[in-house]
């Protein structure tokens, strides 16, 4: 009797549990770049948002997802992958590579400063699949506090490599002037909206 | 020689008040009549939940926006987009024919070479705001597709003889099967969300 009603009491309470997606296994994972986007945007004369992107970007993650403020976090984005898609959509008349101008000194200058970081400090849980993610942004040889909002998409079982995925989108704005990045200030805002999507496997 | 010395300091001083003042005419002031988008300030990205793990995001390069603005009944405003399918701009860290492969096997568009929305109701729903119907044309299949308008702001420039110049985002989904498209279904999500800026010169 006391035992069927452990049970009964067991296969209530893990019901739930069931219905749930699965815990992701505790470790190292490391994004799958053919579903990582790393945008940033910026009002442009206050007319439209420029939007642009990185494609170089390596994210790697320890994650803990029963006790997240244990996972750490550290990306790496190579300054010099900007594409701004100008070169597709200039008219025609129009002979600049605008991906190389920001590249350059008077921009990006990403050759004195060849990649972006983020090395998270704090990670906080704040709802059932979001969380923070404080850490230092050095950008342009400047590092400051940033901090990522984050949604956790959830995991899921790769079943061609056998290892597990789990998937984020994180958004945050930065300050482009704190890190004394002031290219073409009288037309594009200081406020850069930084979107991120990603999907991580196990390594 | 006098006029081109005196012409040149002028049209900065006035680039430098005009585009950037807050000092604008009311919107009902704006010149009325055909905008051409502006190429070089306009991006359309659409996104996919890839298995629920992260919002696909890539972006169609090729794609012109024709505006027929009423300033004084934004309602009898027409817009009509043509975007070329095969203009997928995203990144495959090892397969170089990745965007031909997106245009054509997932947006079908040697078989269907234009995606085209037509308005057909616009709506004000606040200052800046408004919802725009119209019939989109994707995949041989036409069906209305309501987008929420943000009508960003305006400006004059001295560099395009004081011409107006306006400014919008548009956001909206729509679900692809709606129009046939059912393609890596297991994997990538019905919804699609589209996201534009475009500015406009009016010509």
């Amino acid at each position: 009797m006391r035992i069927a009603f452990a049970l009964a009491a067991l296969a209530l309470a893990s019901a739930p549990a069931f219905a749930q997606a699965t815990t992701a296994p505790a470790g190292a994972y490391v994004n799958d770049p053919t579903h990582t986007s790393v945008e940033w945007r910026g009002k442009h004369q206050g007319l439209s948002t420029y939007a642009a992107r990185f494609t170089k970007v390596s994210i790697e993650l320890d994650f803990n997802e029963a006790d997240v403020s244990k996972s750490k976090v550290n990306a790496t984005i190579e300054a010099k992958s900007i594409e701004t898609d100008f070169l597709r959509t200039r008219p025609a008349a129009d002979k600049r590579d605008f991906n190389e101008e920001l590249i350059g000194d008077k921009a990006f200058n990403a050759a004195k400063f060849p990649t972006i970081t983020f090395k998270s400090t704090k990670i906080a849980k704040t709802g059932a699949n979001t969380g923070t993610a404080t850490g230092d942004l050095t950008f342009m040889g400047v590092t400051k506090p940033v901090t990522l909002n984050i949604t956790y998409n959830g995991n899921r079982p790769d079943p061609r490599t056998q290892k597990h995925k789990v998937g984020f989108s994180a958004t945050t704005t930065i300050k482009r002037s704190d890190f004394g990045m002031t290219f073409a200030a009288a037309a594009v805002a200081d406020d850069i909206q930084i979107t991120i999507e990603s999907e991580l496997r196990q390594k | 020689m006098r006029p081109r010395h005196f012409a040149l300091p002028l049209l900065l001083l006035t680039s430098g008040c005009v585009l950037f003042t807050t000092a604008k005419p009311e919107i009902q002031n704006l010149s009325a009549g055909n905008y051409v988008m502006d190429k070089a300030h306009a991006s359309l990205i659409w996104r996919v939940k890839h298995q629920g793990l992260s919002s696909y995001t890539a972006r169609l390069t090729d794609f012109d926006v024709s505006l027929n603005f009423d300033p004084a009944n934004v309602a009898a405003s027409k817009v009509k987009a043509i975007i070329n399918p095969l203009s997928v701009s995203a990144e495959h860290p090892t397969d170089k024919n990745w965007n031909t492969r997106v245009g054509e096997d997932f947006l079908k568009g040697k078989d269907f070479p234009q995606i085209v929305f037509t308005s057909t109701r616009i709506e004000k729903t606040g200052e800046t705001t408004g919802k725009m119907t119209g019939d989109l044309a994707f995949m041989g299949v036409t069906k209305p597709v309501t987008l929420e308008v943000t009508f960003n702001g305006h400006a004059t420039s001295p560099l395009r003889l004081g011409k107006d110049l306006v400014g919008f985002s548009v956001h909206g989904n729509f679900k692809r099967s709606d129009f046939g498209s059912d393609d890596y279904a297991s994997i990538a999500s019905d919804n699609v969300e589209i996201i534009i800026e475009a500015e406009f010169t009016h010509s």
